[in-house]
């Protein structure tokens, strides 16, 4: 055990855990950040996608030993214009069913909107492509985010 | 396990249904379609073989076998419609049409399903481009949820279709993860044209029933464009090579 603080939603928290502990069971089982889920554990499903500097990352595969200083954003910690746009055209195009993937879904859509103001489908398939969902919600991720990049005027 | 076989919709004066209980080495139990995803595979398939054998095309001779029942060919003659069915295909492209009535809890629903697959050219492969899907489920209450579960019904029943394939060494399964048992990916869902039919017949089930004609649409489509007839599922990925 150590003690390891990260930089989460703006805020250092602290908290003791074992340098291998990764990012994932840190965030739910010691700071009860539950938005982000679990579901392979392997990096093969997107559901426990966060960022560090900005950048996707799978929690479930990154160690907390080597976060380092990087500055952890959940679903919880959201914001800006390409979360506010993700957010509204989720809402309006009621993507989620049962809602599982649907936090690592809505940051890998935030990355690519911020990476890329208006995606082809192609470019929505290769960025959206490590996220999977069970309930088969693709059609209305891909309208919605299309919809989001038009609404940051993309 | 023989659900959409005994309580099939096609006039056949001579009919009958027998199952016998196989014991096996592995539990299984419900997915979601119930006995329908497997046993839906084979009958419209049979049917899609009987048509052929026939040398009648597949959405007259499934009109011709249920012109006893009105809502089915509503569904039918709506998604063919939509589908232009009656114009060929572009060269390279193929087409497959089936069709579901699923009988729920027991007898006491039923939705009515049919569907049109397009398959496109893509390198060497055929990839499903386009999936149309008519349900007369009885009275819509949210038309917005109903659309939903016919993308992802028709998006899980792929899962089923393409990939979720189960082998066993030394007694043990060999699949682990996503990376061994993969889910449909979103490069891989298809177009989804929803076709939903205005009914008086009060709410019907819904959740599982687009799933099972999703296979067999694509296995006729298969066997139109590759003269390879699929009879196993997942359809293996070389059903696919043109
Ligand atoms: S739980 Fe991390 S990618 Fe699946
Ligand atoms: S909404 Fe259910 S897994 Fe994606």
């Amino acid at each position: 055990m150590a003690t390891v603080t990260l930089r989460i939603n703006g805020a250092n928290r602290s908290l003791e855990v074992d340098g291998d502990t990764p990012l994932l069971w840190a965030l739910r089982d010691h700071l009860k950040l539950t938005g982000t889920k679990f579901g392979c554990g392997e990096a093969y499903c997107g559901a426990c996608t966060v960022f560090v500097d900005g950048n996707p990352v799978r929690s479930c595969s990154l160690p907390v030993s080597q976060v380092g200083n990087g500055a952890i954003t959940t679903i919880e910690g959201i914001s800006g214009p390409e979360a506010a746009a993700v957010q509204q055209a989720w809402i309006a195009r009621d993507v989620p069913q049962c809602g599982y993937c649907q936090s690592g879904q809505i940051m890998s859509a935030i990355a690519l909107l911020k990476a890329i103001r208006k995606p082809t489908d192609r470019g929505i398939d290769l960025a959206m492509g490590g996220n999977l969902c069970r309930c088969a919600t693709y059609v209305r991720i891909r309208a919605a985010i299309h919809d989001a990049a038009r609404a940051l005027g993309g | 396990m023989v659900d959409g076989i005994y309580n099939q919709s096609y006039r056949l004066p001579n009919f009958l249904v027998e199952t016998i209980d196989t014991p096996l080495p592995v539990p299984v139990y419900f997915m979601r379609s119930v006995g329908s995803t497997a046993a839906v595979f084979f009958w419209e398939s049979f049917i899609s073989d009987l048509a052929n054998r026939a040398g009648i095309d597949q959405y007259t001779y499934r009109r011709n076998m249920l012109s006893h029942d009105p809502l089915a060919l509503r569904v039918l003659d709506v998604v063919a419609a939509a589908a232009h069915w009656t114009t060929p295909p572009a060269p390279g492209h193929a087409r497959g049409i089936s069709y579901n009535c699923y009988v729920g809890r027991g007898g006491r629903f039923k939705t009515y399903v049919a569907q049109v697959v397009e398959l496109a050219p893509d390198g060497d492969r055929l990839v499903l481009k386009r999936v149309f899907c008519a349900v007369d489920p009885g009275l819509v209450i949210n038309p917005n949820t109903l659309t939903a579960q016919i993308e992802g019904g028709i998006g899980f029943a792929l899962t089923t279709a393409l990939h979720s394939r189960i082998t066993f060494a030394n007694g043990v399964v060999e699949q682990s993860n996503f990376d061994s048992y993969p889910l449909l990916a979103i490069d891989e869902m298809p177009e989804i044209v929803p076709l939903i039919l205005p009914s008086d017949r009060p709410p019907q089930g819904f959740g599982e029933v687009v799933l099972a004609p999703v296979a067999p649409a694509i296995a006729q489509a298969l066997l139109q464009a590759t003269g390879r007839r699929i009879d196993v599922m997942p359809l293996p990925a070389d059903a696919f090579r043109r």
